[in-house]
């Protein structure tokens, strides 16, 4: 037996006095020594136990630093996608808002008008709307019931504009205020102001007039705002009068400009 | 023998409070099996009681345990099985299943699927430490400690 299970009676003496502290401990004998060795060892495990709650709090703090990285990114992926939305939404309600607006100034039912956006200002206007569209060159682009100028260039899906403050632009005009009405010619002035010219002196005209077109060119209709009297130049020894003309819209701000197709 | 008391010491504080897995019991069973000594009955027996007063268990059961494992595993080392290393995993994980039978494991089963799993995940991981800390004991034992050598005379 002693061969088969090694050092037999020092395990049976062992087993023997485990059961007896087990049996000690079942009715309460060893509670004395077991509160004196707990003064002991109570801090020990204590001190561990919360080293591993300071070292735990560490790595949840690097592990939650992490994830709120991850978070951030999205969010701000989040944030960039929504003004960008923001962004289109105004524009349309832009649009909207001008589409209604230009109805309300030009009849529809006697003028064909095609919405297009502005993309870009040189010494032309660009817009995105092209042949595809039916646009054709010489055609008038207004907004609400002011004239902006007139198609000069066309491509395939965008169209140049001249405006009406471009050298090259000449419009018979009429101005009409509170003293009388006076005809003239409005011409551009270096891109950036109007003038009208060809006013006779017996003509009456006056600042805050407004002056409107004529209506003897082909492409455009009569009556269309082009601008309001800022100065009357009046100069005895001139066989004409003069008035600068102040565009009542500057065209970097408009969202929409229409093209009177018919 | 020193250093081998002050880590068990170290093991049986950190099974107390840190880590879920019985690292002394681990320890002992692998010493046994690497060096078949009687100092491996007194060791199970102390480490036992030290482990039940950490973790307020009926003082005594544990040692009953460990006793009854640490012989086991010194008559398990007496057979040809043992003269592979691998065989230190399943030796660990039978061992270590005996011991949670013997502490009411087919009761927790029963009554908390959760407990079980938890359990089970730290056999799991038991079985596979057994083996790394087998070579550690190992080297130390072959390389740190000093042997008696009897001269003939």
């Amino acid at each position: 037996m002693g061969k088969v299970v090694p050092n037999l009676q020092l395990f049976l003496t062992l087993i023997f006095i485990s059961l007896l502290i087990l049996g000690l401990d079942s009715v309460r004998l060893l509670n004395w020594p077991k509160k004196a060795l707990f003064f002991l060892t109570n801090p020990i495990s204590f001190g561990l136990y919360s080293t591993k709650q300071s070292v735990g709090k560490q790595f949840y703090f690097i592990f939650a630093a992490r994830t709120a990285g991850q978070e951030n990114k999205a969010l701000q992926d989040q944030l960039g996608k929504l003004l960008s939305e923001n962004a289109d939404l105004r524009k349309r309600l832009g649009e909207a808002e001008a589409l209604v607006t230009q109805e309300q100034h030009l009849d529809p039912r006697t003028y064909h008008l095609l919405p297009a956006r502005p993309i870009g200002l040189d010494r032309n206007l660009k817009i995105d709307q092209g042949e595809i569209s039916g646009i054709k060159v010489g055609q008038p682009v207004v907004f609400q019931d002011n004239y902006l100028g007139q198609i000069v260039g066309i491509t395939q899906s965008g169209a140049s504009v001249k405006l009406l403050t471009d050298p090259d632009s000449k419009v018979a005009a009429f101005s009409l205020g509170k003293e009388g009405r006076a005809k003239g010619v409005v011409v551009g002035q270096f891109g950036v102001d109007l003038l009208m010219d060809k006013i006779l002196h017996e003509e009456q005209i006056s600042e805050g007039d407004l002056v409107y077109s004529e209506g003897t060119e082909e492409f455009l209709p009569r009556g269309l705002i082009l601008g309001q009297v800022e100065e009357v130049l009046a100069r005895e020894n001139q066989v004409f009068k003069q008035a600068k003309i102040k565009p009542l819209f500057d065209i970097r701000d408009l969202e929409l400009v229409f093209v009177i197709t018919e | 023998m020193k250093t081998l008391i002050a880590i068990l010491i170290l093991a049986s504080f950190l099974q107390a409070t840190i880590l879920p897995l019985d690292l002394a019991l681990m320890i002992i069973i692998l010493r046994t099996y690497i060096k078949d000594d009687s100092s491996n009955l007194y060791l199970a027996f102390f480490v036992g009681l030290l482990v039940s007063h950490l973790t307020i268990s009926p003082l005594g059961i544990l040692s009953l345990i460990y006793l009854g494992l640490t012989q086991a595993t010194r008559m398990l080392n007496r057979s040809r099985l043992s003269e592979h290393i691998v065989t230190v995993i399943p030796l660990v994980f039978v061992l270590f299943v005996v011991k949670e039978l013997t502490l009411g494991f087919s009761t927790i089963v029963n009554l908390w699927p959760e407990v079980f799993v938890s359990e089970a995940k730290n056999l799991f991981i038991e079985s596979l430490l057994a083996l790394p800390v087998y070579l550690v004991i190992r080297f130390w034992e072959e390389r740190f400690v000093v042997k008696d050598i009897k001269l003939r005379v």
